[in-house]
């Protein structure tokens, strides 16, 4: 079956770089809900002691940090690639931070 | 014991090495070496100013008092700059591509650069900055009287105040020495950046320092500490939902709209790329200056006497386990912290009082405008100096007022929600183009009173504005307005309270006034530029890196223009700028009169874009502008090159069009010709012929055969003499003719010619013929024979076409010395005008074709022999009757 329909062409830089553009608009709607769901929407009971939901509020922002970096560093490799950025809003000249 | 005079030293060596860093930073600025100044880690450690002296001591008394609800102000602004994409990026590309040098500037800019917006904003950011001033010089002033030995004496809060003074003398020379050395607000303030992120530095290592020794030279590790926190009475706080939520997004609003977040957030902002840096490096600064508070605030309650103020713990703690050095450190952290937020803030604020206030206000009592350019240049910076002073002072005259009093330690989160009040206007601005001036100038009035009568006001306490009647009873005893439970939302927290009821009335008066107005030109031009900000700008422009040089823009000119011309335009417009030289500042004014000068070399539309490229735009290097010029120029000079060579192509197209004419016209009169001949040779042919045939039958009586014999002999000599003539006239047309010169007078060759055409004498009618004697002694020295021939054929056409009743021709000669001029003009009706032109064709006739009785060569012949005799001839038109000239020179020239 390998010689099926030919796949739909794609540039994948691009595509690549559009993703890692969502991903970086989602990552804060992620963080917002781990940070505000389990100190209001749980019962007071199951949020535990300070200090475990201080090791959890830290845990959360530190992936928080290592997500963003990481996504920033993806972004930044996809626009050096040589590819321009399709359209104005997806994309930036960044490249030459970092 | 760490003594004051000690610490004083210490603060003023630090305060020293500031000034030194922001003085190098300056200089190597100036000197165009500011690459690592303006790195992405300076950037974010710039964005510090967030973290004031309320963080570095008050998040320890935060804690203390309400457990890890702290951490929300900092896990709001990480929300914020993890979601970078979403709002900063944007905001970063406005305010670079718009050149906004303040918040107010940005929603003034967007509505319409309306300037009472912008005063709005800045009385905002003034009342809601200047407590907050206050605080970081009670803090400092603090920190220094923990250290004093005269505390708890009744000169302490004088002492305080003394500091207090000089901390905020100290700042403001700062601030004037390094916020204001440039006139453009836009540009950063190198020095003052340097400066901040040292001190970033030092207040992070600080309080890394204090917790690491807290955690492990005093709690004896991680795990032991976790124990304790859970066994302090930290740990009775409870997470109380409204609270955590709305510190969540008070402060992630704050990050943006605060005035001195937004000057180092998005005017300082050197480079786009560095947000992407900061995105996450930023959160991670949070994280560290949080990491230890809890454990802090858990060791100070535990360790220091009841009744310590907990927001001195980062200092205390230290100074009571003797960790002299490390209290120093905690205390430059703490100063650091302090003096960094009231530097940027006094700069974000005295650029909104001197652009928006100031220089309004100056600028209308001006008689006549700002002429002189000068003028406004030293009234800006002095505004702008004088501004800082005055916000200085407003900070510490709060601060000296309500020193002592509770309001001040609670005053972070009241200017933070103060500030945020900004945010639906600004969102709006960015977002929304249906945005109005009208609608952001209500939501900002309506969210700011809500603020200050809910919030504000009510935090000075009893003793302030709002009595304790009051603010239990409502104003006139109206319950539905208490300050603290506004329409009757009684029960919620007065932060959560102020928080919901200024954002939902400052929201909904947005909205609602926004939807219900018309925007003006402007703002509807100034929105479409801020909401389609990524389709409007390509790319970042650079403002302190890219500036073109002027030698470049010259070099390129100078390939459009041509050499002499770039070089004297960059002359003049260098004098015109009072420099000496042949380089221009390139000012505004220039590159637009330079880009005047290159449109009309390679059209608007280049010109302006290699015009902003080198001017603005880091993408493109001048190398590739070069190649770019280079090439227009060859275009220009091949185009020039086409142009000479097709104006070639045309002309000789032009000379092939009359020569392909010329020879159809000719082949026409070959064609035309041959017809001809057959016909005249056809003629005498036939009669000779049947004639012929006719005394071959014989049977003719002798008078007969006498008349066909005659007839035929004439018709041969017609023939002959057709046949002669053509001979004639191909041998001249060739120039095969040999002249025979001889010299002879004009009377002896006219007589001859008129001889042989009255000799000739079967005409039926004779003509009488006017000579003018005198003139005709004319000697000449040419072919006389030909010469008789062509007078023979004139006077013979005349005999022959002459009209008139009694034909008469007259001769008249005239002589020049050097030429002969012979008119023969008759008395009959001359030669109709469409027919001159063919006269001196082969076998043109007018008229009867019989009356002519010749083969029509005649002045084909005369036009030849005169042509071979150096002369010409020609028919005149001014006289009545047919008149011909004759000319030709007196004397043969060989070489004719």
């Amino acid at each position: 079956m390998a010689r099926g329909r030919p796949p739909i062409f794609l540039q994948p830089e691009p595509y690549r770089r559009r993703r890692l553009v969502d991903a970086a608009r989602l990552l804060p709607v992620f963080g917002t809900f781990l940070i505000i769901v389990p100190c209001i929407l749980l019962p007071r009971g199951l949020v535990g002691t300070t200090a475990s939901l201080m090791l959890y509020l830290f845990l959360v922002w530190t992936l928080l940090i290592i997500f963003a970096a990481l996504i920033t560093r993806y972004i930044q490799k996809a626009e050096q690639s040589g590819h321009r950025p399709l359209t104005g809003d997806a994309g930036s000249d960044a490249g030459e931070g970092a | 014991m760490l003594t004051l005079n000690v610490l004083v030293a210490i603060s003023l060596i630090y305060v020293i090495a500031l000034f030194s860093v922001a003085y190098v930073a300056e200089r190597r600025a100036a000197q165009g070496k500011a690459g690592w100044l303006r790195a992405p880690m300076i950037y974010t450690l710039s964005l510090s100013v967030y973290c004031t002296a309320w963080t570095f001591y008050g998040a320890v008394g935060y804690a203390a008092r309400s457990g890890l609800e702290f951490i929300t102000i900092y896990l709001g602004p990480t929300l914020v700059f993890i979601g970078w994409w979403w709002l900063l990026r944007k905001l970063v590309r406005i305010g670079r591509s718009q050149r906004i040098t303040s918040i107010a500037d940005l929603i003034s800019s967007r509505y319409g650069k309306s300037n009472s917006l912008a005063v709005i904003v800045t009385l905002m950011a003034v009342i809601a900055s200047t407590p907050y001033i206050a605080l970081q010089l009670q803090s400092v002033s603090l920190s220094f009287s923990v250290f004093a030995p005269a505390e708890g004496t009744p000169d302490a809060l004088a002492d305080q105040r003394t500091t207090a003074m000089w901390v905020a003398i100290g700042l403001a020379v700062f601030t004037v020495l390094f916020g204001t050395r440039n006139l453009d607000a836009n540009e950063r303030h190198h020095g003052v950046v340097m400066a901040i992120a040292v001190e970033a530095v030092v207040k992070l290592v600080a309080l890394l320092a204090v917790g690491a020794f807290v955690v492990w030279g005093m709690a004896g590790g991680i795990g032991p500490m976790l124990e304790r926190i859970d066994q302090s009475q930290v740990a009775a706080w409870e997470v109380e939902g409204s609270r955590w939520v709305g510190l969540i997004f008070v402060s992630a609003a704050a990050v943006i709209t605060l005035p001195r977040m937004f000057q180092v957030l998005v005017v300082e902002n050197a480079d786009e790329g560095h947000l992407s840096t900061a995105s996450w490096a930023f959160p991670a600064y949070l994280l560290l200056m949080s990491l230890f508070v809890i454990p802090i605030a858990v060791m100070g309650l535990e360790r220091m006497p009841e009744g310590a103020n907990p927001d001195l713990f980062v200092l205390t703690l230290p100074l009571s386990e003797d960790q002299n050095a490390l209290a120093a450190l905690a205390f430059l952290g703490g100063f650091s912290s302090a003096t960094s937020m009231v530097i940027v803030a006094s700069i974000a604020l005295s650029t909104m009082v001197s652009n928006h206030i100031i220089m309004p206000i100056w600028l209308s009592f001006q008689e006549g405008g700002a002429s002189v350019s000068g003028d406004v240049r030293r009234a800006m910076l002095r505004s702008r100096r004088a501004s800082i002073a005055a916000v200085m002072i407003l900070g510490y005259g709060y601060y000296a007022l309500s020193s002592g009093s509770e309001a001040l330690a609670a005053i972070g989160l009241i200017a933070f929600v103060g500030a945020a009040q900004v945010l639906p206007a600004l969102i709006g601005a960015i977002f929304w183009r249906g945005a109005t001036r009208r609608g952001a100038a209500a939501g900002l009035i309506a969210g700011f009173a809500v603020w200050a009568y809910t919030l504000y006001l009510p935090s000075f306490g009893a003793s302030g504005p709002m009595s304790a009647e009051f603010l239990q009873n409502g104003p006139a005893g109206l319950s539905a307005l208490r300050p603290q439970a506004l329409f009757g939302l009684v029960g919620l927290d007065p932060l959560v309270h102020a928080l919901l009821w200024s954002m939902v009335l400052n929201t909904g008066a947005f909205l609602a006034v926004s939807l219900m107005t018309f925007p003006s030109p402007m703002e509807r031009l100034q929105g479409a530029q801020f909401v389609n900000i990524f389709e409007h700008s390509s790319s970042p422009r650079s403002w302190t890196g890219g500036m073109a040089e002027a030698e470049d823009l010259l070099i390129m000119a100078q390939r459009i223009l041509g050499a002499r011309e770039a070089q004297s335009l960059f002359v003049t417009a260098a004098q015109e700028q009072g420099k000496t030289g042949y380089l221009p500042e390139p000012t505004p004014d220039f590159l637009a009169l330079l880009e005047r000068e290159l449109a009309g070399s390679v059209g608007a539309a280049t010109a302006h874009a290699m015009i902003s490229q080198i001017n603005g735009g880091a993408s493109v290097s001048v190398r590739d502008l070069m190649a770019v010029a280079d090439e227009t120029a060859q275009m220009m000079e091949y185009s020039s090159q086409l142009e000479t060579k097709s104006q070639e192509l045309e002309a000789i197209a032009g000379q092939l069009r009359d020569a392909n004419e010329k020879l159809t016209e000719l082949s026409i009169q070959k064609d035309a010709f041959l017809s001809q001949i057959s016909h005249e040779l056809r003629t005498p042919m036939t009669s000779i012929r049947s004639f012929s045939e006719i005394l071959m039958e014989g049977s003719l009586e002798a008078s007969e055969r006498q008349r066909y014999s005659k007839i035929i002999h004439g018709e041969s000599i017609r023939l002959t003499r057709l046949l002669d003539d053509l001979l004639d006239l191909s041998v001249l047309e060739n120039g095969q003719v040999v002249l025979n010169p001889q010299t002879d007078t004009l009377q002896a060759l006219l007589d001859r010619a008129v001889a042989a055409t009255t000799a000739a004498g079967q005409q039926p009618q004779a003509i009488r013929i006017v000579r003018s004697q005198g003139a005709e002694t004319i000697t000449l020295h040419t072919d006389t024979d030909r010469l008789v021939q062509v007078f023979i054929n004139i006077i013979a056409n005349s005999i022959k076409y002459c009209d008139a009743a009694d034909p008469e021709l007259r001769i008249e000669a005239r002589s020049t010395g050097e030429e002969l001029w012979l008119d023969f003009i008759d008395n009959g009706s001359g030669i109709p005008p469409r027919s001159e032109a063919v006269i001196f064709e082969k076998f043109a006739r007018i008229g009867d074709q019989a009356k002519a009785g010749g083969a029509g060569l005649g002045l084909a012949i005369c036009r030849e022999i005169m042509a071979n005799l150096g002369g010409s001839i020609m028919y005149v038109r001014e006289h009545q009757g047919a008149a011909f000239r004759v000319t030709l020179p007196i004397h043969l020239s060989q070489a004719a």
